[in-house]
């Protein structure tokens, strides 16, 4: 029939039909007010901000599986429904911190802490051992626990990662969440220490009261059981100032040690400080889901390419020029919007590729990947069936460029996948030097949403981000918009629907992922890590 | 197209297209009607009558959510936003009053004081906390003015700035030769007497309650017409006050011109003259007084053609009644009969015209109207205030109430012999293989004036309310009232109004093919229905094309 075709082309056919490629259907099907309408509803306040375990969060939940059913997809949640159980558990903590016999720390202002274990509560007094960024990176000749033995201490590091200091070191490092508090804990209970703080410091994406805020807060753990073994019992942020005078107090001084942590070879230095901390948890279970949807697969249903966003955001909090409703517009019921969309696409567009396509709204993002964590770690298809995964989160709402990326794309066969889609739509490849893409890997955004779960677990993945170019600007305005944003309204009561929003943007973004998608679940083969990618499947 | 483009197109069509005929080969009727899904159907209806919808109850959290949710899908299937300004909201501004009357009938024999909740019940018409009349009492019969019925209870009476005292009902209701019989006419209704009694001038109204009559007890009046009496914000009229009288009352009152009985049969007499009471009303009503807002969503799926101002009207209202006494531990009222399925068929209806393509001369405006539960709030506020002018309405079609109970051989609906779109949803059921049953209860009960078509035919637009057929395939005679009585019974106004397991979508599919044949009808033909010859709502049809 191709034949055919080609030679019908030639003998003057419309142009319309001539030019018919694989996924231009799907493509044409994306529509603006289809993005529109699911994102006013997603986003308008009646929906509480959608905060995990909330009322909000649940009416979302069930607006999209309300969306699935009308779409005619298959339920693959738990027993037949639409809906995948994300077993968490809330704890709160109190705490305290301060040098062993002296005066104690202000809780909220000088430090929180935390039980990274799932004791109920824990009492440490250690000596303490600066660990620099508290980094062991074997790819980049990088142990910031070389040649100390940090057992039954406290370690104090500094976040970030030496890249922050040295833009040579880290550019492309093999797990983009070296520089985030999570992995630097993980490493001190890996050596053995009872205690573990991170400095904060600039740069860093979030501000101090947002890192006390969430803290002083309830935390989500995925697992009805809590966190689980730690050997590190009390972990926490310091501030600055605060720390600042702990290590004067031990006759060090903080700039200088954090100086000489971005140079390669440093020690680490024991300090003359002896630290008492304490925290104590309480802790609930907090229901929430994340919601699957099937469109079966034509010739290889067993087999899947998934497409998620998650629908949560933060819900109700702390009132920010007289709103306290944390709407999450474009973080995240632009991608939640845009998955749906996609979805209608290839249902309107009669689509029925060869592998299955799931559709995933991922609950518990914010938290910390939670829903994505628990996909995966009871996923309804084995995750070796699972093609690839492509992620929508803060879909480009904002304007269209002229080029465009996915974070994670290079690392496998999707990266060539990505970019035909691009070139069908119109669109160039954004520069992997270029502005957005390096302050992607400054801001660590590929570990900063649901694909992070799924690449860390074997499966390829893509995640939409922006471009660098936007309109007829410079290189460099998309860096701008996106800046803009993240400074004024990203995690704030005003990423919401007051803010200027191009849908034909957000759908013209949406084409290519719906191309993407589409020849990604009829490829011959399933997507394929590179050779030097950091991740691999795990068979 | 050439047949050979024709047959490239086919093998460009996905798979399962083939199986049936080219669906542009099929009329229009049929395209749309086949585009009406009951997957579409079950996704909305078991989102709205969801627990975390809490009932929809207007002005509540889950009344918004319920209004923004039908908003999102008229948005995402691409329809023109037909509200206020440019949006899908239509505001509905409702004032709520809760009366404390105190009433006093100034006779020849002196002063009688009568009891509020045992005598009699009455509120303020005005919008204020207090009100009060000192005015004569005239009783006016049945308060009636039919023309074409040659009936007019106020000829020659001059009530302005007086309070009338009437009957409901009609002389029907005793003389079957008058008015329609038994079957209520909208001249029976008490909203007419209120609203003839401001026609002519009133200070106010006092009805007479018998059982008979009202076709409810004493006890339902004291109830209805206590607690806040919610109504859509209105240009205040001549009323300052209106309530009801209980039959013993209205006796003592009417005993020096002959007593209730004798003037009912006099009444009910043609050519029966209005008589003064030689007594007066003293009236002081107090009201706590609580204004709020709620909202109709509409959206238009635009015609093609110069008719395309004109629409036909797809209705059904999205509230229930919210969070309220608990039974058996449950206090949410989902109402999912009641009525989640008309607005899930409403929007399926949307779908399928979205999904078929078709657009007929004249437009289809969608409307979820709020409030119903309230007094038909947002079907009233819109035909006081309609997005499109009266005269451009060629029809209304209300879905209150859908049949989840199965597929039947039948189907029904609330005035079909009212007007010509009678004719047209009758040819519609026929096209779906449905022959259409005539509800002779509905209409001795006045069913008719209790959903939200209804303030449409009052303004003389033509309007008909689907009902369910009763003649179930695969059933016994009889199960089809006994599933109706059996809803009515243990689950209407009660939180036991849920999505059961054993309801279907076929009966409610096959209702809605209906409407949708009948709504393309309308739309494609080349005039407006007209109403019947004799309907009480033909002379208000001739004032709405003016």
């Amino acid at each position: 029939m191709r034949g055919l075709l080609l030679l019908l082309a030639a003998g003057g056919v419309p142009a319309s039909i001539a030019a018919q490629r694989p996924g231009d259907g799907v493509a044409r099907a994306v529509r603006a007010d289809v993005v529109r309408g699911h994102m006013e509803f997603l986003a308008s306040d009646a929906l509480e901000g959608r905060g995990t375990g909330t009322r909000g969060g649940e009416i979302a939940a069930k607006y999209v599986a309300a969306q699935f059913e009308r779409l005619g997809l298959e339920p693959a949640g738990d027993s037949g429904t639409w809906f995948q159980r994300v077993p968490l558990t809330g704890r709160r903590f109190t705490s305290s911190l301060g040098v062993a016999g002296g005066p104690a720390l202000t809780v909220g202002t000088d430090f929180v802490a935390y039980l990274p274990g799932s004791a109920d509560s824990a009492q440490v007094t250690a000596d303490v051992a600066f660990v620099g960024y508290g980094i062991v990176a074997p790819e980049e000749g990088w142990d910031d626990y070389r040649g100390v033995d940090v057992t039954g201490k406290i370690v104090l590091m500094i976040v970030g990662t030496p890249g922050d200091q040295d833009t040579t070191l880290f550019r492309h490092p093999a797990r983009p969440d070296y520089g985030f508090r999570q992995y630097k804990v993980e490493e001190a209970a890996r050596h053995g220490a009872v205690g573990a703080f991170v400095v904060y410091r600039q740069p860093y994406q979030a501000s101090w009261p947002m890192i006390a805020d969430a803290w002083l807060g309830e935390q989500l753990v995925l697992g009805d059981q809590g966190a689980g073994e730690s050997a590190t019992r009390v972990a926490g942020w310091i501030n600055e100032a605060a720390a600042r005078s702990l290590v004067t107090s031990a006759g060090e001084d903080l700039d200088r040690l954090a100086a000489a942590a971005a140079r390669p070879g440093a020690p680490a230095v024991p300090l003359k400080l002896t630290l008492a901390a304490a925290a104590q948890g309480r802790t609930r279970i907090v229901p929430t889901v994340n919601v699957v949807g099937r469109l079966r697969g034509r010739t290889r249903a067993a087999e899947a390419v998934l497409l998620g966003a998650h629908y949560d955001h933060l819900g109700i909090g702390r009132a920010i020029a007289g709103d306290s409703i944390y709407n999450g517009a474009l973080d995240n019921a632009s991608g939640t919007a845009g998955m749906l969309a996609i979805a209608e696409a290839f249902v309107t567009a009669g689509a029925r590729p060869d592998r299955s396509v799931l559709f995933v709204a991922f609950g518990a993002e914010e938290a910390g990947l939670l829903g994505s964590a628990a996909f995966v770690a009871r996923p309804p298809l084995p995750l070796a069936q699972l093609s690839a995964m492509l992620n929508l989160d803060g879909l480009n709402v904002l304007a269209d460029t002229r080029d465009i990326s996915a974070l994670g794309a290079d690392l496998s066969s999707l990266g060539d996948v990505f970019r035909a889609a691009a070139t069908a739509e119109g669109y160039a490849i954004t520069d992997r030097n270029g502005p957005i893409l390096q302050e992607a890997v400054q801001q660590g955004f590929f570990s900063r949403s649901d694909q992070a779960s799924f690449a860390r677990a074997g499966v390829p993945v893509a995640f939409l981000f922006f471009g660098d170019r936007v309109g007829t600007g410079p290189v460099g305005s998309g860096k701008e918009r996106l800046d803009d944003y993240l400074e004024h309204r990203y995690h704030q009561p005003n990423d919401d629907l007051h803010q200027s929003l191009d849908y034909e943007a957000a759908a013209h973004y949406l084409r290519v992922f719906a191309r993407t998608l589409l020849a990604t679940a009829n490829a011959p083969q399933p997507a394929l890590w590179n050779k030097d990618s950091p991740y691999q499947r795990s068979h | 197209m050439s047949r050979f483009l024709a047959s490239l197109v086919a093998l460009l069509l996905p798979v399962g297209s083939l199986v049936s005929p080219l669906p542009a080969q099929q009329p229009a009727g049929t395209r749309l009607a086949n585009a009406i899904s009951a997957g579409v159907m079950r996704a909305h209806l078991t989102f709205l009558s969801d627990d975390a919808l809490e009932g929809r109850a207007p002005g509540t959290r889950g009344g918004l959510i319920a209004g923004k949710y039908i908003a999102a899908q008229f948005e995402r299937l691409g329809l023109e936003p037909a509200g206020d300004s440019g949006t899908y909201y239509h505001e509905v501004p409702v004032i709520a009053l809760t009366p404390n009357p105190q009433v006093t009938i100034v006779g020849e024999g002196g002063e009688t004081p009568l009891t509020f909740k045992q005598d009699y019940v009455l509120w303020s018409m005005k919008d204020d906390s207090l009100v009060s009349v000192a005015s004569d009492l005239v009783f006016a019969g049945y308060g009636i003015v039919a023309p074409e019925y040659g009936w007019d209870d106020y000829k020659g009476l001059d009530v302005k700035g007086k309070v009338v005292v009437v009957l409901v009902n009609t002389p029907g209701l005793r003389d079957s030769t008058l008015f329609k019989g038994k079957i209520l006419t909208y001249y029976g209704r008490w909203t007419y007497k209120i609203e003839e009694a401001e026609r002519q001038g009133a200070a106010g109204i006092l009805m007479v309650h018998t059982t008979e009559s009202a076709t409810y007890g004493w006890a339902t009046v004291a109830g209805s017409w206590t607690g806040p009496q919610t109504r859509v914000l209105r240009t205040p009229g001549s009323l300052v006050v209106a309530g009801w009288l209980t039959e013993s009352a209205a006796d003592h009152l009417l005993q020096p011109v002959g007593g209730l009985a004798h003037l009912t049969e006099a009444a009910g007499r043609p050519g029966f003259k209005g008589i003064p009471l030689k007594a007066q009303l003293g009236a002081t009503v107090r009201s706590t007084i609580r204004r709020s807002s709620t909202y109709n969503v509409i959206a238009r799926w635009p015609g093609r053609g110069p008719k395309a101002a004109e629409a036909v009207i797809i209705g059904a209202h999205y509230d229930h009644l919210g969070i309220s006494l608990p039974v058996k531990g449950d206090s949410i009222y989902n109402g999912a009969l009641d009525n989640a399925s008309g607005t899930a068929a409403m929007l399926t209806a949307a779908e399928a015209f979205v999904r078929s393509g078709i657009h007929p001369p004249r437009s289809i405006v969608f409307i979820a109207f709020a409030a119903e539960e309230s007094g038909l709030l947002g079907s009233t506020a819109f035909a006081a205030r309609p997005t499109i002018p009266l005269k451009n309405i060629a029809g209304v079609l209300n879905m209150d109430v859908m049949n989840l109970f199965g597929k039947t051989r039948d189907i029904a609906a609330l005035g079909l012999e009212q007007s010509s779109l009678g004719k047209v949803f009758t040819e519609a059921a026929r096209q779906e293989g449905l022959r259409v049953t005539i509800n002779q209860d509905a209409l001795i009960k006045g069913s008719f004036f209790r959903s939200d078509h209804f303030p449409f035919a009052r303004a003389g637009v033509p309007a008909i309310s689907l009902e369910k057929g009763l003649d179930f395939v695969g059933q016994p005679a009889g199960w089809g009232q006994q599933q109706e009585d059996d809803y009515t019974a243990h689950r209407y106004h009660q939180p036991g109004d849920e999505l059961l397991p054993w309801y279907t979508y076929d009966g409610a599919v096959q209702q809605d093919r209906v409407i949708v044949r009948t709504a393309l009808a309308v739309a494609e033909a080349p005039g407006q229905p007209v109403w019947s010859k004799g309907s009480e709502f033909e002379a208000a049809g001739r004032d709405r094309l003016k």
